[in-house]
């Protein structure tokens, strides 16, 4: 037995960040809230969501459960929400089916049917040897992908005195430079300067729904670590990096 | 058991030219391959994913695996165009992109074999419209699996391009070396089912289960082709219990009902089910018996004449709007052979008793019949049938052998062909010419070659002219996309367009590789039920050289 409730808009928003970067994933339900970790088809990237109890309005379930989920048809049964919506969660293992019951003006229940996910499930987080943290606005982030993507389908990201975003193609380069006393930098910390490159496409996916600030980690051609919140829920992304040969 | 051991068969098959060679390799692997993946691994040795008759495919092309390949390697898609360009080859193209793959992954994997059968069967399953994100996701986690001389491997196994020689024939030499089944039972079994893998599978499992495999319904069978005679005089002297039928300008088809379930297969063992409703809803009427599998000609009517070969070959192509054209070129079938009814194989029957059987299965309607006959060894009457026939506008006549068997995939003496016209020669378009002036944006002056018991495809002689302008862009359209090289204007081409080519003559000549030239040689038509190894070979073009003198 697993039932939770919550805002449906919040619900909407998680599916959709989880969404940006895979689509089969193995959903862990614990007493003490929700989990996933997955990887995007070609292994290039990795997420990791936690949802304590605590941001759910009544969460119970009487037993540990890993259910599969196909976030492409949940997402299109969230997106059906008004913003003001109640949404419960719940399991109906007979069924192989998770329920969404929406309650507004209206009550509306979707079953989703659940899927296999055992290659999935038992997926380790990789050890970053990160020697960089940047906090900053996402929408200044954001803006500086959009930037780098005038020139070229990669972006170098690099802590140094400052943090830099860089780009080069043939029609020309690119950089964005966010340093202490901007309005955007929240906080820089470097042990070691850090520079590696990335796909831009995963990174603008990544990016798209996050909310508010989010913090960046990186090293000299590492995965970077991206970590945020939504609505009280956890979020790290990391992406593997582009190597020059 | 990994891809990998397959790559590494692969390998060792491209580095021999020797048939024998091939064999050893081929069957020393056959004993290490584990059961379950036994028919699929033998399908990817011979160069496809499905058997062809099945109605799986995978439905990707050079396109969408551009854009796999860049999305995991993250070089851009005209770089790893251009790979593909300066090698010739799409596979060795990818496997540079993958070893210069410049974004990282998590993990690395290996690929089972099991695994790609896997996703093969999933990929395959996503039919149609809309599936593309959903096969890109497939093909991006293999792809970001394999290592470079792996995905080189798989990107010919995806686009059908396999180069490895390691053709039918060869394969089952294998199986019969590997199983110590004699080879002409293991040909038998193939011959049958058309299902290499089945073959190698039943072979493991030992000759008495192999002799089980029989006629099924649902897996066609090789059809039984004829030979050309010379004259009816020459007919008669092979065949002694002579049957004469109408020789339908149409497309040869093998017809499988099992219950409600009807399939059509073409000649060349494509299943066509969906290409002809109007025949599909009517066999369910025609044909009595549960289980059947039947054979007959196709033909095209239009204006309630007999109308040319192409429209039904355009209407066996067609995918899309089938039911509109299906009311402007309404087809007749003309039944002949019958080779199954319930469940039991009628191929060693007669043809007498088949023919019999066939007619009692059958309820004759105004688009399904059966084919006109006539038995007789009076040559002024098998006359009169062939003038008949071919002032109906039909192509010539079959003379069969009446109390012979069906052999599958034989093109023997028991069945014989007259046709009205002159030969013509069935060859394969490699390289071609770009036109000039009017003729610009056109491959117009075509190289022809003709097919050696190699398998190579020899110059036989060049065409420019008898084509339509409609027929020039089609084969524009068909042979750009099988451009190997480029110089000026001349082009070379990979060998897979057949065109039926007439002309006035065969001439001896040191000027073509194939030591024949075709004096006027002209394009009929593309002859899109024929792929490059059903083409005309060099032994063809010389009895047909042979015959020249004697006329009919």
């Amino acid at each position: 037995m697993f039932e939770a409730v919550l805002s449906a808009e919040t619900w909407r928003k998680c599916v959709t960040a989880i969404g940006s970067l895979v689509e089969e994933v193995p959903l862990k339900i614990t007493a003490e809230g929700i989990e996933l970790r997955a990887m995007d088809p070609s292994h290039v990237s990795m997420i990791d969501f936690k949802m304590n109890k605590e941001v759910f309005a009544e969460y119970k379930t009487d037993k540990e459960a890993i259910i599969g989920i196909d976030i492409e048809d949940m997402s299109k049964f969230i997106n059906r929400s008004r913003s003001d919506d109640i949404l419960v969660l719940k399991l109906d293992e007979e069924k192989n089916k998770i329920l969404m019951v929406l309650k507004g003006t209206s009550t509306r229940r979707f079953g989703c049917q659940l899927i296999d996910v055992t290659e999935q499930s038992n997926l380790k987080m990789p050890t970053l040897n990160t020697t960089s943290k940047v906090r900053l606005s996402s929408q200044a982030f954001r803006e500086g992908l959009k930037d780098a993507n005038i020139v070229s389908d990669h972006v170098s990201l690099r802590a140094d005195d400052a943090f830099y975003m860089n780009a080069e193609g043939d029609t020309g380069d690119i950089e964005v430079k966010i340093e202490k006393g901007d309005p955007d930098l929240y906080e820089i910390i470097v042990s070691a300067g850090a520079s590696s490159t990335f796909n831009l496409s995963y990174l603008t996916d990544m990016s798209k729904s996050i909310p508010g600030e989010m913090s960046i980690e990186i090293g000299n051609d590492m995965p970077v670590k991206i970590e945020f919140e939504i609505e009280g829920a956890s979020f790290v992304f990391i992406l593997a990096p582009r190597v020059e040969r | 058991m990994l891809y990998k051991e397959l790559v590494d068969v692969y390998e060792k098959l491209t580095s021999t030219s020797s048939k024998l060679e091939k064999r050893d390799i081929l069957s020393d692997f056959f004993l290490v391959v584990p059961e379950d993946v036994l028919p699929f691994v033998t399908g990817l040795l011979a160069g496809y994913v499905f058997p062809k008759w099945t109605e799986k495919e995978l439905g990707i092309g050079p396109k969408l695996l551009l854009r796999v390949i860049s999305k995991i390697t993250g070089i851009p898609e005209e770089k790893v165009e251009e790979y593909v360009y300066d090698s010739g080859d799409f596979g060795e193209g990818i496997e540079k992109a993958i070893e210069l793959k410049k974004q990282q992954t998590f993990f690395d994997l290996k690929i089972e074999i099991k695994y790609l059968m896997d996703l093969f069967e999933k990929v395959s399953a996503y039919g149609g419209k809309g599936s593309q994100d959903k096969k890109i996701k497939y093909l991006s986690e293999l792809f970001s699996a394999a290592s470079p001389v792996e995905a080189r491997y798989l990107a010919r196994t995806i686009l059908e391009q396999m180069r490895t020689g390691a053709a039918e024939g060869i394969i089952l030499d294998a199986i019969s070396k590997f199983s110590g089944i004699p080879r002409k039972d293991v040909e038998k079994a193939y011959l049958l089912t058309n299902d290499l893998g089945l073959i190698a599978l039943y072979s493991k499992k030992g000759q008495d289960k192999l002799s089980k495999l029989t006629v099924t319904v649902g897996r066609p069978l090789k059809p039984m082709l004829a030979q050309i005679a010379s004259s009816i005089d020459s007919a008669l002297k092979d065949i002694e219990e002579p049957e004469m039928e109408v020789k339908y300008d149409g497309a040869r088809i093998q017809v499988h009902k099992s219950g409600d379930a009807i399939k059509i297969f073409s000649r060349r063992l494509e299943n066509i089910t969906e290409a002809l409703p109007e025949i599909l809803s009517e066999l369910k009427i025609t044909l009595m018996p549960v289980n059947i599998i039947c054979e007959g000609e196709v033909v095209a009517y239009k204006d309630g004449k007999i109308a040319p070969f192409q429209y039904v070959l355009r209407r066996l192509r067609r995918k899309y709007q089938i039911s509109e054209v299906s009311e402007k070129i309404p087809l007749k079938l003309f039944l002949f052979d019958c080779l199954l009814i319930e469940n039991k194989s009628l191929i060693d029957l007669t043809l007498k008793e088949r023919r019999e059987l066939l007619i009692s299965s059958i309820k004759q309607s105004e688009i399904i019949k059966i084919a006109d006959n006539k038995i007789s060894r009076e040559p002024s009457e098998i006359k009169d049938f062939y003038n008949k026939a071919v002032n109906d506008g039909h192509e010539g006549i079959m003379i069969k052998d009446y109390l012979s068997q069906y052999q599958p995939g034989a093109r023997g003496k028991k069945w014989l062909k007259i046709k009205r016209t002159l030969e013509t020669l069935d060859l394969v378009i490699i390289g071609a010419e770009w036109g000039e002036g009017r003729r610009k944006k056109w491959l117009s002056s075509l190289l022809l070659g003709i097919r050696d018991d190699d398998g190579n495809f020899l110059p036989i002689g060049k065409v420019a002219t008898g084509l339509s302008d409609e027929l020039f862009t089609e084969i524009t359209e068909q042979l750009t996309p099988l451009i190997l090289e480029e110089k000026g204007k001349t082009v070379t081409l990979v060998p897979k367009i057949v065109v039926e080519v007439l002309y006035d003559e065969i001439q001896h000549s040191p000027k073509y590789e194939s030591g024949f030239a075709l004096r006027f040689p002209r394009v009929l038509q593309i002859r899109e039920d024929k792929g490059p190894y059903d083409s005309d070979t060099i032994s063809r073009a010389y009895e047909i050289y042979e015959s020249q003198e004697k006329t009919f």
